[in-house]
């Protein structure tokens, strides 16, 4: 039985809603807009309008709200990090002190807003996961890739790399906790100790993880070989992206949402 | 009694939309110089029962005691629970990382303090059980053909010196001659009053070579008793994923048909069984 | 499908690049359309080189492979070779490419630069052929081990070979799924298909046609399952095979006369024979 426990994060979720069936292409252009847009403007309106975007994407997509949210655990520890950095080191009006370390009012700011940019980062990109099949996305990916195939971007293999890559994580996954289990069952100990001493520990695994990945390179490289792959020449695709009108609707709209809010923003 | 399941249960992702009984009211004992064999099919739940023996999962409800010692979270005698119940994995060749298989074989121990003299002898004791050179101890692991990278595997866990050895498919991928010293291996290690757990979904084998059966489908123990009893119960109920070997589905029919007395899944037997024609 | 591929090699040889060992010594072996061969020999014995010598993953270092005619042992034919000529290896792990099922599938005929229609309807075709058809969106990581293996099959059915070769394709496989997997494998054959099947499992290789025993990267022995069972105990015992127990019974009845010598190791026929 394949035992996972629970959902990757971020993993795709197959669903009939009106952002699934868009075009990947149009998806990876609205991430695009809407990550850069989230860079530039972090003032408080802003994540005001992020948030109810996002809102309404998630109801959109018919995901639950704690799926999408969950696609930002794997970054916990990054923002944590960077909050704490900007916490702590943002020079302005001291409110607190820790031992030897100052906590200004600029630094709670600034850290909050850090901290809230990534996640909205995260949680944007996450959508793009959650409602992309992997296949859809490496398409996607290569497609608006290829015109910088003309000037020696290696567009189809970036791509076939990324749909490999997708489909071993569960794969990964279940390896790295049957070789956990079995060194676990020979006596290593990966809770107690130091720092350097628990990750001494994880040697006993990576090694085996490493042996077992180069193994599978070779066998899959045979195997794709053996299904007459020979790279993106001459190669067809069984379903092919088809940019429609509702894929023109959403980039517009969306446009036009970030124009204007970036236009109100200013004024205020 | 060596080991003692006692109503055990385990559901996985309790409480959530994915959740999952792997094991339910599971309850069987295992005493020391015996094969106890648990078939069942794929998803079954062995191998979930098998990770509760070594303690690698806790019982969420119901108890698992190892020589007197209950499983239970940040029990102390984790740790013991842990040395005496030597844990193989499916496909073991896989756990093997050190650059010599002296190295490989000295983990487990090192890991429980073992060291010096103590140590060199249960190294020996394990490859002798095995069945591998002591020339091989100075060999890289990784340069070994594969049915000897298997045979390494299992030394390693048996330099633990465990007193119950559970062996998650052990012949999974094995040729004839593989299988066979696997066979002799298990036997071996039951004399000492050591106790073996095999966990497969070969029939034939578990029928072969276990003192009892337990079998197992969708998680709940279907039968358990001698291999006599199972290969009865098998022949009259059909069981999830478990085909009956090709001898013993004859011998059934022979007997129903009056032909033979009894039934048997050793061609022998049956030969002997059927007798010449009249 | 039209009739199976044709397979020859005639005095091959390999070495692997560097190695001074032959893993095959001047092998001669000549397979006809649509028949079905088991390639049997103890690990190390050249079984998996030979296979992957029939679809040009492997040239021969010395004499000719010929598939269908033409010669696998030049750059040229190696992708008509590959179109005609699949290969299922024994871990799916090792062959699934893509993430959802019907996707794996189509890896195959989108290679071959196929029209999108055609593509859809050989994935159509192979996942029906293999009882894949209801998963077809499905993740590949919701499978069961049986499952994922009948889909490394489908994908190399999409391909819409003439020939297919099992290099172990059966033993990570548990009993029910080694099954399912044998009973496609069967169902192609009716229909014309060339099987050249590699196992250690003996109870596995009364279905086919012939068999052929490799040792140390000779050719030592060919003939039928029937043939094969009837050698003697010495030779099993040099190659390591065990005699599965419905041969051994097989040959105990034979002996005492139950049942007839021309009855093969096979339950059905051993079945027929004791009138049951």
């Amino acid at each position: 039985m394949a035992l996972m426990n629970g959902v990757t994060p971020g993993q795709y979720i197959p669903s009939d809603s009106w952002l699934h069936k868009l075009d990947p292409r149009c998806k990876i252009l609205l991430t695009v807009i809407a990550m850069a847009a989230i860079f530039i403007h972090t003032s408080y309106p802003a994540f005001i309008v992020w948030t109810a975007l996002l809102g309404f994407l998630i109801r959109l997509s018919k995901v639950p709200a704690l799926m999408v949210l969950r696609s930002a655990r794997p970054i916990l520890i990054l923002v944590l990090f960077t909050s704490a950095l900007h916490l702590f080191w943002t020079p302005g009006d001291v409110i607190a002190r820790i031992g030897f370390l100052k906590i200004t009012s600029q630094g709670v700011v600034m850290a909050l807003r850090m901290a809230l940019r990534i996640f909205f980062l995260v949680l944007y990109a996450g959508m793009l996961t959650l409602t992309t099949s992997p296949s859809e996305l490496s398409d996607g990916l290569e497609s608006v890739m290829s015109p910088f195939a003309k000037i020696g971007l290696p567009s189809h293999e970036i791509a076939m790399m990324i749909t490999i890559a997708l489909r071993f994580i569960p794969t990964l996954f279940e390896e790295t906790d049957r070789i956990l289990k079995a060194q676990t069952s020979r006596g290593a100990d990966f809770e107690s100790g130091g720092l350097i001493k628990r990750a001494k520990a994880y040697i006993p695994v990576l090694i085996p993880l490493f042996v077992l990945l180069f193994q599978r390179a070779d066998t899959l490289a045979a195997a794709m070989e053996s299904r007459c792959y020979r790279g993106g020449k001459g190669r067809n695709r069984m379903y092919r992206l088809r940019w429609c009108a509702n894929d023109s609707i959403a980039v517009v709209t969306f446009a036009i949402i970030v124009a204007v809010m970036s236009f109100a923003l200013r004024l205020s | 009694m060596l080991i003692e399941v006692k109503s055990l249960y385990h559901t996985y992702d309790e409480k959530m939309p994915t959740e999952w009984p792997a094991l339910t009211d599971i309850s069987f004992t295992a005493a020391g110089g015996e094969i106890v064999s648990v078939v069942g099919h794929t998803g079954s739940g062995k191998s979930t029962l098998a990770q509760h023996l070594n303690g690698l999962i806790i019982p969420q409800r119901g108890e698992v005691i190892v020589d007197g010692m209950h499983v239970a979270a940040k029990s102390p005698q984790l740790r013991q629970i842990r040395r005496l119940v030597g844990l193989v994995f499916q496909y073991p060749e896989q756990q093997i990382f050190a650059e010599t298989v002296e190295e490989e074989l000295s983990f487990a121990p090192l890991n429980w303090n073992v060291s010096g003299m103590e140590l060199k002898e249960r190294i020996s004791w394990a490859m002798e059980l095995i069945g591998l050179e002591d020339s091989l101890l100075s060999q890289n692991p990784f340069e070994l053909s594969g049915g000897q990278k298997r045979r390494v595997a299992i030394a390693s866990v048996l330099a633990a010196d465990p007193q119950i050895l559970v062996l998650d498919e052990p012949t999974a991928g094995l040729d004839a001659g593989g299988s066979a010293e696997l066979v002799a291996l298990i036997k071996k290690f039951r004399r000492s009053s050591r106790c073996v757990i095999h966990v497969t979904h070969d029939l034939e084998l578990a029928l072969c070579i276990s003192d009892r059966i337990i079998v197992l489908a969708n998680g709940r123990i279907v039968s358990q008793g001698t291999p006599l009893q199972i290969a009865e119960y098998l022949c009259r109920n059909k069981v999830k994923g478990l085909a009956l070997p090709d001898v013993l589905s004859l011998s059934f029919e022979l007997r129903e048909a009056g032909r033979t007395a009894g039934i048997t899944w050793e061609p022998e037997r049956l030969a002997a069984m059927i007798g010449a024609p009249r | 499908m039209a009739g199976g591929t044709s397979l020859s090699l005639q005095g091959a040889e390999f070495q692997y690049p560097g190695s001074p060992r032959k893993v095959l010594r001047g092998v001669d072996l000549e397979i006809r359309a649509s028949e079905w061969v088991a390639v049997l020999g103890s690990n190390g014995s050249g079984k998996s080189t030979l296979l992957k010598l029939f679809n040009a993953l492997l040239i021969p270092t010395q004499g000719i492979c010929l598939v269908d005619g033409l010669r696998a042992d030049t750059q040229d034919a190696v992708w008509d070779i590959r179109s005609k000529v699949s290969l299922v290896f024994q871990n799916p792990e090792d062959q699934i490419v893509a993430s959802i099922v019907e996707e794996d599938t189509a890896f195959g005929p989108e290679n071959l630069g196929l029209p999108s229609e055609e593509i859809l309807r050989r994935v159509d075709a192979a996942l029906t052929i293999t009882g894949l058809l209801d998963k077809r969106k499905k993740m590949v990581s919701t499978l069961s081990g049986g499952q994922k293996q009948r889909l490394a099959l489908a994908g190399a059915l999409a391909i819409e070979p003439s020939c297919l070769l099992l290099d172990e394709a059966t033993s990570m496989l548990d009993p029910m799924a080694r099954i399912e997997f044998l009973d496609i494998i069967k169902r192609e054959r009716k229909a014309g298909m060339t099987i050249v099947q590699v196992t250690h499992r003996l109870e596995e290789i009364t279905a086919a046609d012939r068999v052929v025993v490799l040792e140390c990267g000779s050719l030592v022995w060919q003939g039928s399952p029937c043939e094969f069972f009837d050698k003697p105990d010495e030779f099993f015992a040099r190659m390591s095979f065990a005699r599965p127990p419905l041969a051994v019974l097989r040959d105990l009845l034979v002996k005492s006369g139950a049942v007839q010598r021309e009855t093969p190791p096979d339950i059905r026929r051993i079945r027929e024979a004791l009138c049951l």
